[in-house]
């Protein structure tokens, strides 16, 4: 399925996951900051992460995690990794 | 905005589990009165959540060994492994331990949660690959997170869902380190070790099993899942503790690979933090062989965890998927499960506490030890039918307040 996805398809389904996850609702764009802006617990992001890999039918390293600070961060690093 | 903001939410669920009197956690034990007795807030209780398994920190050998060395010895080494803190007796442990396992050598850790950070950081390196079950100890998360190598994790206790990953690692699998528990700490469930193992070596990659709650309770000798399951000699590293079946503190690494030597000089968990205690090292010597010989400790263990499994279940509570020392219920919020743990002590009886974030799950942890009498096993059985009763009372109220509410 990941051919055809460009990074918007992608940020926009990303969004989809990540609203349900969080504590308190809040509008959710490509450049909000999970974990300053909306505080998306360590937890969280592991579900998110296995969401992503089911989806996308990938394997996402945890150290790549570092480097992830907005939405849109997150839908270039799983972009990459679709093969 | 300071240092301390980030660990404003953690404080405030601290704060709320202390809010009615004794908070569970880090719960103090005023006097200990024996593995299976302590006095907590001011009364004596049954300690249900302690992984004493087999009962040993109270065994008069293992104390009289303890103090032989600290007469002989003193109380510390004040040094590293690898300068001044050798002594016989760390030799003569790790001997004793490879021959338990019939492999050729091991490495003792201070702690077992060093054994896991030493071992499977630096097994690990920059060009390589771990891959763990999302359910592990934070002892292997943190391994994952000071290890140079790319970290994956698979689906819990999923063979089918290893097997995606390391095939979609192509050649590279070969460099793959797969770590798994024999016993996972908050349900009590097994790893499908054979299966996870037949993956693993599908793909050439090596498998390392952390026996920390296995030790003592599965395999004939005490060795754990694998050799409960005839799987000691394909397994590439097993790790363990001390602190739980042992009685005492500290960790070892066993392995059939002799280049497991190579590792010593290059593990920083190892190197640079003073070696375990020489009365610590005389009690685990002693509490090793007992573990090994004293079959009949894992026979009163499991003939109390499966009674105390069956009860609860049959009480109509949430019990883990199957019998074992640790038996934990799923509770549905924390205030219930804060609640119930209160009820718990107030009967006069301890179990662990466990709500996030510690771990993605509401539970009352409970770990049976074979130092348990039926008696004490009556006694925490019958306070776990009031925790029952009240949980069952708590839904019919709310049951009857949804069908009294106005629609």
């Amino acid at each position: 399925m990941g051919e055809s996805m460009d990074q918007a398809q992608i940020e926009t389904q990303l969004i989809e996951f990540i609203e349900p996850l969080l504590e308190k609702p809040a509008p959710i764009a490509p450049e909000t900051d999970l974990v300053h802006e909306v505080g998306l617990p360590s937890l969280k992001v592991m579900e998110l992460i296995v969401q992503i890999e089911d989806t996308y039918d990938i394997s996402y390293p945890l150290n790549q995690l570092q480097d992830v600070r907005t939405v849109r961060d997150l839908a270039s690093s799983v972009q990459q990794l679709i093969p | 905005m300071s240092l301390f903001t980030k660990f404003e939410a953690l404080a405030a669920v601290g704060a709320e589990l202390a809010q009615h009197g004794t908070s569970p956690v880090g719960v103090p034990m005023r006097r200990v009165l024996s593995p299976t007795r302590a006095e907590v807030d001011g009364r004596e209780v049954i300690l249900a959540g302690t992984n004493n398994y087999l009962g040993m920190t109270m065994d008069p050998d293992c104390i009289a060994a303890g103090h032989r060395a600290l007469d002989n010895e003193g109380t510390g080494t004040t040094g590293s492994r690898m300068a001044n803190g050798t002594y016989d007796s760390h030799l003569a442990l790790e001997r004793e331990i490879a021959d338990l396992y019939g492999m050729p050598q091991a490495i003792v850790f201070t702690t077992g949660y060093q054994a896991n950070l030493g071992t499977i950081a630096t097994l690990a390196g920059p060009d390589d690959i771990l891959i763990i079950d999302a359910d592990s100890h934070a002892s292997i998360y943190d391994a994952a997170k000071l290890s140079a190598a790319r970290v994956f994790r698979f689906r819990h206790n999923d063979a089918e869902n290893l097997d995606k990953r390391l095939g979609r690692l192509g050649d590279e699998a070969q460099q793959c380190l797969v770590v798994v528990e024999g016993i996972y700490s908050m349900l009590g469930d097994q790893a499908p070790l054979a299966d996870i193992l037949a993956v693993t070596k599908k793909y050439g990659a090596s498998l390392l099993v952390d026996e920390a709650h296995s030790l003592g309770v599965l395999g004939h000798r005490g060795c754990g899942l694998a050799e409960e399951l005839g799987l000691l000699d394909q397994v590439d590293f097993i790790t363990g503790t001390f602190s739980k079946s042992v009685g005492t503190v500290g960790g070892f690494c066993v392995s059939p690979h002799a280049q497991l030597a190579w590792l010593r000089n290059a593990m920083r968990a190892y190197i640079f933090t003073a070696s375990a205690s020489p009365a610590n090292i005389a009690s685990s010597r002693v509490a090793l062989r007992k573990l090994r010989d004293e079959t009949e400790r894992r026979d009163r263990l499991w003939a109390n965890a499966r009674r105390l499994y069956t009860a609860l279940g049959e009480l109509g509570l949430n019990v883990g998927p199957q019998a074992s020392p640790i038996v934990a219920v799923m509770m549905e919020s924390r205030e219930d499960t804060l609640n119930s743990w209160r009820t718990l002590l107030d009967n006069g009886v301890y179990v662990n506490l466990v709500v996030p974030p510690a771990a993605n799950l509401n539970l009352l942890r409970c770990s049976v030890s074979a130092a348990h009498t039926p008696e004490d096993i009556d006694q925490i059985i019958k306070a776990y039918g009031v925790v029952a009763e009240n949980l069952q009372a708590g839904q019919e109220i709310g049951a009857a307040d949804q069908a009294c509410a106005p629609g």
